[in-house]
């Protein structure tokens, strides 16, 4: 298995000065609602070959009832 | 695919390394030998014109292969998996590999395997989405939480900077983050994307950094990161008045 160069780095974590977290505010990433995700998520989607990306993001739109939405789509 | 407010952080993305599979095909028989040949002088740096079609200024420009594979050779057909810096164009490789091979050569399929932290090893299909969202309406969200991803997903590839409480805000509004305000980094190079995080690993914003992590982990004041992308609402974390 080859590996792209950021996936051979491997990142310490170097801690500056200790510092605690208030849990009254804020919240973790995986307990965010599902309405939440909708409009501020990520898909990893397999575009099929045939509909451009901009289609697939037009879909995807329509599919969640969303207004904005982005790909990375891929170069060719 | 970014949705909404995550709709930015798709850049990173684009600035990533990618994998693809790729099925070329020869316009003439050849010798394999001829294939292996010049696909280990395919890899490295090499230099690419963009193709005629393409967004960005065609100009030659340099772009790293980190690996080539050749999985199977069939005739005409080569079937090979390519890692690559972001900006490299496969279609454009094939045509430049068949014109080294003198045979003359054209992409016919291509699939990307990878693209930064995101593999086909977890990718979902358009269908699934449409199913997922439909359990969803019905009031079953399991589905739909394991093809949304939170954004945070998308930055794992990058090194990052968790900030205190304190700090959240002001970053939230645009302000660069200074030395005072960082709790833990990973190592990192002055001038890189950076990811900024909460210490609940929530994304913040990306930015640049100024320093290296040694640097940071020296000094006791200063900039440290130029904020470039907020993504984090405002007024999530409180205001902190400076103790000025």
């Amino acid at each position: 298995m080859n590996k792209l160069p950021f996936e051979n780095i491997k990142r310490e974590i170097l801690l500056k000065k200790e510092s605690e977290t208030n849990w009254d505010y804020g919240q973790d990433p995986n307990k965010r609602s599902t309405e939440e995700l909708v409009n501020y998520g990520i898909i990893n989607l397999n575009k099929l070959s045939g509909p451009t990306s901009h289609m697939v993001s037009d879909y995807v739109q329509k599919i969640l009832g969303i207004t904005k939405s982005g790909h990375s789509g891929t170069l060719v | 695919m970014a949705l909404g407010k995550a709709t930015r952080i798709v850049q990173t993305l684009l600035n990533a390394g990618k994998e693809y599979v790729c099925l070329m095909y020869l316009h003439k028989p050849v010798d394999e030998k001829d294939i292996y040949k010049v696909a280990e002088k395919f890899t490295g740096k090499i230099k690419q014109l963009p193709p005629i079609k393409s967004a960005i200024k065609r100009v030659l420009r340099t772009r790293e292969i980190y690996y080539l594979n050749i999985l199977e050779i069939n005739k005409q057909e080569v079937l090979f998996q390519i890692g690559c810096e972001a900006g490299f164009y496969v279609r454009k490789f094939c045509h430049d590999f068949g014109k080294e091979l003198g045979t003359g050569a054209h992409m016919s399929q291509l699939i990307r395997t990878k693209a930064g932290p995101f593999t086909d090893k977890d990718w979902h299909s358009l269908h699934d989405l449409k199913d997922a969202y439909e359990f969803y309406k019905e009031g079953n969200e399991k589905e739909l939480r394991k093809i949304i991803l939170p954004i945070e997903e998308a930055v794992k590839h990058l090194p990052k900077i968790w900030i205190v409480d304190s700090a959240v805000d002001s970053i939230c509004h645009g302000a660069s983050l200074n030395i005072p305000g960082i709790s833990k980094l990973n190592n990192l190079n002055e001038n890189e994307t950076i990811a900024i995080m909460t210490l609940k690993d929530e994304l913040v914003a990306l930015g640049n950094s100024v320093l290296n992590s040694g640097e940071i982990m020296e000094k006791e004041k200063g900039l440290a990161v130029k904020t470039k992308k907020v993504f984090m609402d405002r007024n999530i974390y409180p205001k902190f008045l400076s103790k000025k």
